[in-house]
C-alpha cells in the first residue's frame, strides 16, 4: 500500500496536466476517509507540500480537492504533527524555502482565510481548527501564526464580520479555532485586553442561529476566558456585561412575574414566546461552567446573583434532561443558593479539597459522562 | 519713408506737433456733450456704495441678495465652467465652503459644497472630501440623517476615509440605528483598535440595544396579551348568544366602541372572574337628560343598580317622582322601532339575551319612564309596544 501512495505521488507534480492531477487528487481524497491510508499518507512529507502547494493552483477543483485531503490529514493527530514539521522542513531546505513562506504551513492556510475572496477558505478553517486541536501542539502553532506577522485582531476582524468573505465562504469553523487558541494565555490576554473591544464583539454570537459550530465555538472561548480570575469583575462590568450573554441562551419564554423580571438584566426581560434555549447540552454545559467560573469571587458571586441568575436556573433545571448539564445546573446553584456567611471564602478558588473528598468528586463525574 | 520723417522732425517740429495733439484733445474734450457727472456713488451713500462694491465690501453677499455687476463679474471668472476646469470649479465651491464653514455658516456652506458635487469633477478625493465636510454642515445642523447620508456618499469615493467613519457612526447613534453605528465603530476600530471614543460609542450603542430590544419585546408581550384578551371577549359575548348591532356575521371589537365621550374608554370588558362590564346609559326622555353607567356587571340584578341611580332624586327631578318602584323601563330595538318592558327584576345579562335586543354603539341602553305619567304615555304613542 505504502508503495501504491509513493507511486502515486509524482502524477500530482504533472504541471502541465490538471487532468491528471485532479483525477490523482480525487483518489487520493478517497483514500484519505480510510484511517489506515492516512497513518501512511502522514508519512510522506513530499505528498504533503505537494498538497500544500496545489493549495494556490489556479484550478479551483484541484485546489479544493487538496484542502479538502488536508482537512482529513489534520483531523488526524499524527497527521497535525507531520503538516506542522513541514516547518521545520522548509527551513532547512533552501529550495523549499523560495516556494513557500515564513510561517508556512500556517502561512498559507491563514492567507486563505484572510483573503475575502478565496474559496478555500472555509476547508483552511478546517485545516486550522484542526491544527489548534491538540493541546501539545498549540504552543508552536501560537509560535507560527506570530512569525507570518499574522495578528489575532485580524482573525478576530474576519470571524465577526457579517458575510466577509465574497465567495459564500462562512468561516464558521473560524469559532473552534478561536476556542483551541484560547487555550494559551497568550491568546486569552489579547481577547481580554480591556483597551481593545474583542470579547465585547464575540458575545453576541452565544446567539448565533445558523451555525451552531461557530456558537459552539464562541461560547467556548468565552469559557476559556472566565478562567482568568483577574478579570472577572472587568468581564460583569458594564464594560463587558457578559453574563446576560451567558445566560440568554440557557433561558426560554418562561414568563416571570414583575419582580423577577425586574431583576433580570435587560436582555432576559420579557423573551418572546418563540424563544427556546441551546439545543446542544455540551454547550449548555460550558455556558454553566463560564458562570461557575465567575463566581470565584465574593464581590462576583453577589453582582451575579443580584441579577437574578437563579430563576432562570431554576427553569432550566426543571427542564434539563442531560445529566451532565443537569450537574453543571445544580453546582452553579449551589453556589448562588447559598449565603456568603454560609460559604465564608472570598475566592472559591483558595480551597482546599482533601484527597478523599476529591476521589469522590472524580467518581461522581466520572458516572454522570 | 518712415525713418526719413523722423530723422528729419527737428526739436521745434516736435514741439509744435505736441501744442497741436494737446490742443486738439482739448477741443475733442470741449466738444463733448457737457453734461454733469452722474456716474458716480452719490454723496449721501457712498457709504452703501463702497459696501456694495467687491473691493470694499466687508461681508459676503447673502444668499439671495441681488450682487453688485462687479461682483457677478468676478464671480463668472471663478465659477464659470467656460473659465475653469471641472476640478478647478470643485476646488473653488469647496474654498467658499470651507470659507463658510469656518464662519459657522452651514447653510451657505451646504449650497457651496453642493454646487461643487454638482460639477462631477471625477477626483475621489474631492468628491469625498465634498461630500464629506457637507456632511460635517449639516451634523453641525443637526441634519443627522442627511450628515450620514453624505459621510456614506463620502466613503463610497473613499472607503478608508476616517472623518467620515467617525461621523457616519456618531450620525447613525444619533438617528437610532444602533446596529449601524456598531458597524462603523468596528470599521473605526479595525484600524485604530483602541481608540477610547470610538470604543464608548460602541458601548453606548450595546447598552442602547438592550434597551431598546427590551422595550420591543415588552410591546410585543403586551399587545399578545391584549389580544388574546380581546379574543375572549368576543368568544364570551358569542357563549352569551347576545346581539351586538354590525356584529352578525362576524363580531370585531370596532362593533363593541362606545360612541358617546362620557363612555369612550369604558368598553365591555371581562373581569378576572369571567363577568362581562358593560357601560350602560339610562335615558329619561321627560327631561331629555341621561345617566351614563361606566361599570354595569352582567349579574347584577336591573333593579338594584337603578335603585342606586335613583336613590337620591337626581337634581333634574324636581317633582321627586322618579322613584324606582314607580317606573317602567323599556328597551328599544333600533331596526324595528319597537319598544319592549324591561322585567327589573332580572339580571342585566338575563335583559340583554333577550331575541330582540340589539346593543348598538357597544353600550345597552334604557329608556325609563314614570309609571302612567302623561310624559310616558305621550312616548309611548311613538312606538309600537311588543
Amino acid at each position: 500500500m505504502e508503495k501504491q501512495i509513493q507511486e502515486i505521488i509524482p502524477f500530482l507534480s504533472q504541471d502541465d496536466r490538471p487532468d491528471i492531477q485532479f483525477i490523482t487528487l480525487q483518489n487520493i481524497l478517497a483514500l484519505s476517509g480510510n484511517a489506515e491510508c492516512l497513518k501512511l499518507m502522514n508519512q510522506q512529507e513530499e505528498l504533503l507540500i505537494t498538497l500544500l502547494s496545489l493549495l494556490k493552483h489556479s484550478n479551483v477543483n484541484i485546489a479544493k480537492n487538496s484542502a479538502l485531503i488536508l482537512v482529513n490529514i489534520s483531523a488526524d493527530i499524527n497527521g497535525a504533527d507531520a503538516l506542522l514539521k513541514l516547518n521545520n522542513s522548509i527551513n532547512k531546505n533552501d529550495l523549499l524555502k523560495e516556494r513557500f513562506h515564513v510561517g508556512d504551513p500556517i502561512w498559507s492556510i491563514l492567507k486563505s482565510i484572510l483573503d475575502s475572496e478565496n474559496v478555500l477558505a472555509d476547508p483552511c478553517c478546517m485545516v486550522l481548527s484542526n491544527l489548534t486541536r491538540p493541546k501539545q501542539f498549540l504552543e508552536l502553532v501560537l509560535d507560527l501564526i506570530e512569525k507570518c506577522e499574522i495578528t489575532y485582531e485580524q482573525i478576530v476582524n474576519v470571524f465577526t464580520k457579517n458575510k466577509y468573505n465574497q465567495k459564500g465562504q462562512n468561516l464558521y469553523y473560524l469559532g473552534p479555532v478561536l476556542s483551541n487558541l484560547s487555550q494559551s494565555a497568550r491568546v486569552r490576554k489579547y481577547i481580554l485586553n480591556k483597551d481593545k473591544c474583542v470579547v465585547q464583539r464575540l458575545l453576541p454570537f452565544t446567539e448565533f442561529e445558523d451555525s451552531v459550530i461557530k456558537r459552539g465555538g464562541v461560547i467556548g472561548t468565552l469559557r476559556n476566558c472566565c478562567f482568568e480570575t483577574e478579570y472577572h469583575e472587568w468581564l460583569l462590568s458594564d464594560e463587558v456585561d457578559i453574563l446576560p450573554r451567558l445566560l440568554l441562551p440557557l433561558a426560554d419564554n418562561t414568563e416571570f412575574d414583575e419582580e423577577d423580571n425586574d431583576k433580570l438584566p435587560s436582555e432576559l426581560q420579557f423573551l418572546p414566546d418563540d424563544k427556546t434555549r441551546e439545543g446542544d447540552p455540551d454547550i449548555r454545559c460550558m455556558l454553566l461552567e463560564a458562570i461557575t467560573q465567575l463566581c470565584a469571587l465574593r464581590k462576583n458571586r453577589e453582582s451575579i446573583r443580584s441579577k437574578n441568575t437563579y430563576v432562570i436556573l431554576r427553569e432550566l433545571h426543571k427542564w434539563e434532561k442531560d445529566k451532565k448539564s443537569l450537574l453543571a445546573c445544580e453546582n452553579l446553584v449551589d453556589i448562588l443558593i447559598r449565603t456568603e456567611e454560609e460559604i465564608g471564602e472570598d475566592n472559591l478558588k483558595d480551597v482546599e479539597v482533601p484527597p478523599d473528598l476529591q476521589e469522590k468528586f472524580d467518581q461522581v463525574i466520572l458516572e454522570n459522562s | 519713408m518712415a525713418n526719413q520723417n523722423k530723422k528729419t522732425m527737428s526739436d521745434a517740429e516736435r514741439l509744435e506737433l505736441a501744442a497741436k495733439l494737446d490742443q486738439d484733445l482739448e477741443d475733442f474734450i470741449n466738444g463733448l456733450e457737457k453734461k454733469p457727472y452722474s456716474e458716480g456713488w452719490p454723496e449721501d451713500r457712498w457709504e452703501e456704495e463702497m459696501e456694495k462694491h467687491p473691493f470694499f465690501m466687508k461681508k459676503a453677499p447673502e444668499a439671495g441678495e441681488k450682487l453688485h455687476p462687479l461682483m457677478e463679474g468676478l464671480q463668472q471668472l471663478k465659477y464659470d465652467p467656460n473659465e475653469n476646469t471641472p476640478e478647478d470649479l470643485a476646488a473653488a465651491y469647496k474654498e467658499d465652503g470651507n470659507f463658510n464653514f469656518k464662519h459657522k455658516n452651514y447653510r451657505l456652506a451646504i449650497i457651496a459644497y453642493t454646487e461643487g458635487i454638482k460639477v462631477k469633477c471625477g477626483n475621489n478625493e474631492m468628491e469625498a472630501s465634498l461630500h464629506n465636510n457637507r456632511s460635517a454642515a449639516n451634523y453641525f445642523l443637526k441634519n443627522y440623517r442627511s450628515a450620514l447620508r453624505d459621510a456614506e456618499l463620502a466613503l463610497k469615493f473613499k472607503p478608508d476615509y476616517d472623518k467620515a467613519i467617525t461621523r457616519a457612526a456618531i450620525c447613525s447613534f444619533e438617528i437610532n440605528q444602533y446596529e449601524k453605528a456598531i458597524e462603523y465603530c468596528d470599521c473605526f476600530l479595525n484600524k485604530k483598535p483602541d481608540d477610547v471614543q470610538a470604543l464608548q460609542l460602541r458601548q453606548r450603542c450595546v447598552n442602547a440595544i438592550k434597551i431598546k430590544e427590551r422595550d420591543l419585546r415588552k410591546k410585543k408581550q403586551l399587545e399578545t396579551k391584549n389580544n388574546k384578551v380581546e379574543e375572549e371577549l368576543l368568544k364570551q359575548l358569542l357563549i352569551r348568544g347576545i346581539n351586538i348591532e354590525g356584529g352578525k356575521d362576524s363580531l370585531k371589537l370596532e362593533c363593541l366602541e362606545p360612541h358617546v365621550p362620557e363612555l369612550a374608554n369604558h368598553r365591555v370588558c371581562l373581569t378576572e372572574s369571567g363577568i362581562l362590564q358593560w357601560p350602560v346609559i339610562f335615558m329619561y326622555p321627560e327631561y331629555k337628560v341621561m345617566d351614563f353607567i361606566q361599570c354595569f356587571q352582567e349579574d347584577e340584578i336591573f333593579g338594584d343598580r337603578m335603585h342606586q341611580v335613583l336613590e337620591s332624586y337626581p337634581e333634574w327631578d324636581t317633582e321627586k317622582k322618579y322613584m324606582p318602584n314607580k317606573t317602567n323601563v323599556y328597551f328599544e330595538n333600533h331596526s324595528t322601532s319597537k319598544l319592549y318592558k324591561v322585567d327589573v327584576n332580572k339580571t342585566l345579562l338575563d335583559i340583554l339575551k333577550h331575541d330582540e335586543y340589539i346593543i348598538r354603539g357597544g353600550t345597552p341602553s334604557f329608556i325609563i319612564l314614570v309609571q302612567d305619567s302623561p310624559a310616558e304615555r305621550s312616548f309611548l304613542k311613538q312606538y309600537n309596544i311588543a
